[in-house]
């Protein structure tokens, strides 16, 4: 185990205990927004995920699954603006 | 060492998210620190590969949510204002109250 896969694995540790931390204003965020806003961090924060697991696991071809969450993140937050402001008044 | 400085960033954009009073104040903290930390997280990867491909994803993904981060904390803050999520208490200004 070298010193680069050390790395990685700490990395990985920290990573996963702020995704827990996230989840935490997920369940008890007072409104709407707030869920938004977390899930759209929470996309973030797994791309970054998914290349770290692309360099531990050494293959080249997970990184486009960084790029995938990258590009759902905006699309969902949009989606769920728009939903939001549809529907304004009753929150 | 750049990847666990990534992953600290990201730890305190979850911290911001928990801590801060407001949902103004947490998407402030939030987009900005995140932002970084994909940024450092990408680089670490350019470096790792060395490789034309994961070069080319890498920096497309960080252009991308350079661009889309501020957009989508700028969305969400404008609609929840005009839905009445209240700001905190120890907010100075209110310029958009100020102007009706």
């Amino acid at each position: 185990m070298n010193i680069v896969e050390v790395i990685l694995t700490v990395s990985m540790v920290i990573i996963a205990a702020s995704i827990a931390i996230t989840f935490i204003r997920v369940v008890r965020g007072p409104s709407l927004a707030d869920r938004v806003i977390s899930l759209d961090i929470l996309t973030i924060i797994a791309a970054g995920m998914t290349a770290v697991i692309a360099m531990l696991a050494g293959s080249k071809t997970i990184v486009d699954i960084s790029v995938l969450l990258a590009l759902l993140s905006f699309l969902s937050t949009v989606a769920f603006a728009y939903y939001m402001e549809k529907e304004r008044g009753n929150d | 060492m750049i990847e666990i400085i990534a992953a600290l960033l990201m730890l305190i954009a979850s911290i911001g998210l928990v801590r801060m009073p407001d949902l103004y104040l947490r998407t402030s903290a939030t987009s900005k620190s995140s932002t970084l930390g994909i940024a450092l997280i990408m680089l670490g990867a350019i470096l790792f590969f060395r490789d034309r491909e994961v070069t080319l994803l890498a920096v497309s993904v960080f252009f991308f949510i350079m661009l889309t981060a501020p957009i989508a904390a700028h969305l969400v803050g404008r609609i929840a204002y005009h839905r009445g999520v209240p700001l905190w208490e120890g907010s100075v200004v209110d310029e958009w109250k100020e102007k009706k």
